[in-house]
C-alpha cells in the first residue's frame, strides 16, 4: 500500500526534484562536485571521505541543497576516480578500488588500459544510476515506517550505527570500538545541553560549543593521509592511443560477458551499502568473488579479464548509493564518507532521519534528481576527461599535498573564523596519523562525533519517558530488535571465534 | 625481541587505560553527576565511555600477550622506526611543524601570506626539487586561496601588514 502510494507520488516528487535542479547554479555545482571527486578519487591515498571533508568549506554560505548536491557529486565521483590509478599504475585511489587492480592493471600491461577504463566507467555509471532508482523507491518507504520512531528507537538506531561501523571497520573490532569510544568522549566536550555544566572545557571558551566534527574529519582523513601518501607521479606509462574514444568503448561481445556481472554487482553493492558499517570496500570484495565463482572464465581472473573490473566497479558505486538510504531515512550513516555528509547536513541545519523526506521534500528530491544528472556528468567526464586526469596524476605529489594542506587549514579557519579550529585540525591530523599506523580506524571516531550528541539526547529523552528504567527500552519491539541486532554485530565475530576455538578444543580432546 | 605490532598494541592498550582513568578522574573533579533524578546526568556518557575505553584498551593489551605473531611480522626492537617509516616521520615533522608555524605567524603576517609560505615550505620539504616552481606555487596558491575564500566565500581572514 505504502509502496503504491509512493509510486503514485513519484512523478510529482521527481518533477519537484528536477525543478530544484533546473537552477543553473545547482547543475554547475553538481558538475564541479563530480569533477573534483574524480580527481580526488584518482589521487592515490585520497578517498571520498577526505574529498568531502576537504571540500566542505567551499559549501559555507551556499544554499543547503546546492552544497549537498556538490558533496554528493564528490562522493560518487571519487568512487569512480579510485579506479583510474588502480587500472593504470596498480595503486588503488581508495580501498574500494583494491579489487579493481587485480584485473585492471594486468589489462593495462596487455595494452588494454582504454578497455579497462571504459568498462570501469560504464559499470560504475550503470551501478550508480540503477541504484538511484532503487534509492528513490525505497527511501520514502523506510521513512514512512520510521516516522513512528520515538527516543528509544532512535537511541537503538544510534547504537546500531556505532557498533556496526566500529565492529566492521579495520582489522581489529576492539580497535574500532576504542576509536568509537574516543569519538563519543570528544562529543561530550562542551556545555551540557540539559544542565549547562561545563564538561572537559577547562574554561576554554572555544570549547563551550563543543568540538565540531569538521576539523576532526579534516585532520583525521586529510592531514593523516597527506603524511602517509607516497609519490606515484612519473609511474604512468599510457599513450594517447590507449585512451582514444574508440578504445574506451567495450565491444558487443565484451558487453555480453560483463552485463550479468554488472547486474549482480549492482544488486549486491546496493544491499551491502545499505547495511551500516559494511560499505563499498566489502561490496567490491564480495562482488569480485561472486563474479569469479559465477564466470565461465573464473580461472582467468587476476590475469586481466574485463568482468574482473566490471563486477567490483559496479558494486562500489552501487554501495555508495545504498549507503545514502540509512543516512537520509534513519540518520544512521553507514561509512566514513556518509558520516561526513551527515555532518554537513547538520551544519546546514537539516537533521537526517525518518521525517527528513516529509519535511524537506524539495531538498531530498533535488538531491535524488542531482544523482541522475551527476551520473551523466560522470559518464561524460570518464570518457572526455581522461587525458586531463592523467595529466593531473603526473603532477608531483608534494606540490598537490602542499595545496591540499592549504585548503584544509584555511577551510578549518573559515568554519567559524577561528584559529583555534585550525589548531584542532592540526592536532587531529597528528593523532590520525599515529592512529593509522597503530591500525586504529578513523571512521568510527568521526561517526561517533557526528552521532554523539543525538545518542546522548535520545537516551536522556528515553529515560525520562521510561522513568529511569533503562531495561524498559527492551520492552519496545523495534528498539529491542535493533539493539539485539547491534549486539550481534558487535559481538558476533568474537562469539564465532570463541565457538570455533571451543569446537576445535573439543575435537583435540576426543 | 617482540614483534613490532604486538609491542605497539601494548603501548596502545596501556595508553587507552591511562586515558580512561584521566577521563574518569577529571569527570569526578568536575563533579559531573552520573544520574540526576530519573535521567542520565552530564557525567553519564563520559563515565560510560571511559569504561569502554578501559575495556577495549584492556582487550587490545591482553591480545598483545595472548595472540600469536603473524608469520610475516617484522621482528625488531625499535617500535618507533618499525611502525613509522623514516620517510613518513620526516613528512610528519614537515607537515605538522609547518602547519603549527602557519598558525603561529598568521596573526602577524596574515593568514594568506603565511599559508602561501606554508604551502611552498610543505611542497619543498616533501621533496619538490628547485626553487623557481616553489616560489611560483607559493604565490599562485595565495592568489587562489584569496579568490576562493576572501572574494568568493567572503571569509574575513586575518590580515597582515601587507593588507591581505
Amino acid at each position: 500500500m505504502v509502496f503504491l502510494q509512493n509510486l503514485m507520488m513519484l512523478p510529482q516528487n521527481l518533477a519537484t526534484g528536477f525543478s530544484v535542479l533546473a537552477d543553473p547554479v545547482n547543475i554547475l555545482y553538481s558538475f564541479l562536485g563530480v569533477l573534483a571527486g574524480v580527481i580526488i578519487g584518482a589521487l592515490p591515498g585520497l578517498g571520498p571521505s577526505m574529498g568531502i571533508a576537504v571540500l566542505l568549506p567551499l559549501t559555507y554560505g551556499m544554499q543547503p541543497v546546492t552544497g549537498i548536491i556538490m558533496l554528493a557529486g564528490v562522493y560518487y565521483g571519487a568512487m569512480y576516480g579510485g579506479s583510474i590509478t588502480a587500472i593504470l599504475i596498480n595503486t588503488p585511489g581508495d580501498s574500494a578500488a583494491v579489487m579493481t587492480t587485480l584485473d585492471g592493471y594486468p589489462l593495462t600491461q596487455k595494452g588494454k588500459a582504454g578497455k579497462a577504463l571504459g568498462m570501469a566507467a560504464f559499470a560504475s555509471i550503470i551501478g550508480g544510476t540503477v541504484c538511484v532508482v532503487a534509492f528513490m523507491l525505497l527511501a520514502p518507504i523506510i521513512s514512512h515506517f520510521a516516522v513512528v520512531f520515538g527516543p528509544s528507537e532512535y537511541f537503538a538506531l544510534m547504537v546500531l550505527g556505532l557498533t556496526s561501523i566500529a565492529g566492521m571497520t579495520g582489522k581489529s573490532p576492539a580497535k574500532g570500538f576504542l576509536s568509537a569510544c574516543i569519538g563519543l568522549f570528544i562529543a561530550t566536550i562542551g556545555l551540557d545541553v540539559v544542565t549547562g555544566i561545563q564538561r572537559y572545557t577547562f574554561g576554554i571558551t572555544n570549547l563551550f560549543d563543543g568540538i565540531d566534527f569538521i576539523p576532526v574529519a579534516m585532520g583525521l582523513f586529510g592531514i593523516a593521509e597527506i603524511i602517509s601518501t607516497k609519490d606515484t607521479s612519473g609511474k604512468l606509462k599510457v599513450t594517447r592511443e590507449d585512451i582514444r574514444f574508440k578504445n574506451l568503448l567495450p565491444s558487443k561481445e565484451e558487453w555480453r560477458i560483463c552485463v550479468p556481472h554488472i547486474a549482480r554487482g549492482t544488486v549486491l553493492g546496493f544491499i551491502i551499502g545499505m547495511l551500516p558499517g559494511a560499505g563499498a570496500t566489502i561490496a567490491s570484495f564480495l562482488s569480485y568473488d561472486l563474479a569469479k565463482r559465477t564466470s565461465k572464465r573464473g580461472h582467468l581472473f587476476g590475469t586481466g579479464v574485463l568482468e574482473g573490473v566490471a563486477a567490483p566497479e559496479s558494486a562500489n558505486n552501487a554501495a555508495s548509493m545504498g549507503a545514502m538510504v540509512p543516512m537520509l531515512t534513519l540518520g544512521v550513516p553507514g561509512s566514513g564518507s556518509t558520516a561526513v555528509m551527515m555532518g554537513a547536513l547538520m551544519m546546514f541545519g537539516l537533521t537526517p532521519g525518518p521525517s527528513f523526506f516529509e519535511k524537506n521534500v524539495e531538498f531530498a528530491w533535488g538531491l535524488i534528481a542531482s544523482m541522475y544528472v551527476g551520473n551523466v556528468f560522470l559518464l561524460i567526464l570518464a570518457i572526455c576527461g581522461l587525458p586531463l586526469f592523467i595529466k593531473i596524476l603526473n603532477v608531483k605529489m608534494p606540490v598537490l599535498n602542499g595545496v591540499v594542506m592549504g585548503f584544509i587549514l584555511i577551510g578549518s579557519y573559515a568554519l567559524n573564523n577561528s584559529l583555534f579550529n585550525v589548531g584542532l585540525t592540526i592536532f587531529f591530523g597528528a593523532l590520525g596519523y599515529i592512529l593509522k599506523k597503530l591500525e586504529v580506524p578513523s571512521a568510527p571516531m568521526v561517526l561517533a562525533i557526528v552521532l554523539g550528541f543525538l545518542t546522548e539526547t535520545s537516551l536522556r529523552q528515553a529515560m525520562i519517558l521510561l522513568n529511569g528504567n533503562f531495561l524498559g527500552i527492551f520492552s519496545k519491539p523495534i528498539a529491542s530488535t535493533v539493539l539485539i541486532l547491534a549486539l550481534l554485530l558487535a559481538f558476533g565475530t568474537p562469539i564465532k571465534k570463541l565457538m570455533g576455538w571451543l569446537i576445535a578444543k573439543r575435537k583435540v580432546a576426543h | 625481541m617482540l614483534p613490532i605490532m604486538r609491542m605497539a598494541n601494548r603501548v596502545l592498550g596501556i595508553c587507552s587505560i591511562l586515558l580512561s582513568i584521566v577521563i574518569f578522574c577529571l569527570g569526578k573533579s568536575m563533579k559531573l553527576a552520573f544520574f540526576s533524578g530519573y535521567t542520565p546526568g552530564p557525567g553519564f556518557l563520559p563515565y560510560v565511555v571511559s569504561c569502554g575505553i578501559a575495556i577495549f584498551g584492556a582487550i587490545i593489551l591482553a591480545g598483545s600477550f595472548l595472540g600469536k605473531a603473524d608469520a610475516g611480522e617484522e621482528k625488531s626492537g625499535d617500535v618507533v622506526l618499525g611502525i613509522f617509516q623514516r620517510e613518513e616521520i620526516r613528512n610528519f615533522v614537515s607537515v605538522i611543524g609547518t602547519s603549527i608555524l602557519v598558525v603561529a605567524t598568521a596573526p602577524y603576517l596574515g593568514l594568506l601570506t603565511s599559508m602561501g609560505i606554508g604551502v611552498a615550505a610543505i611542497a619543498k620539504l616533501l621533496g619538490t626539487p628547485g626553487w623557481k616552481g616553489i616560489i611560483l606555487l607559493g604565490i599562485g596558491s595565495t592568489i587562489v586561496f584569496y579568490l576562493i575564500f576572501s572574494v568568493f566565500l567572503s571569509v574575513p581572514l586575518p590580515k597582515g601588514p601587507l593588507g591581505f
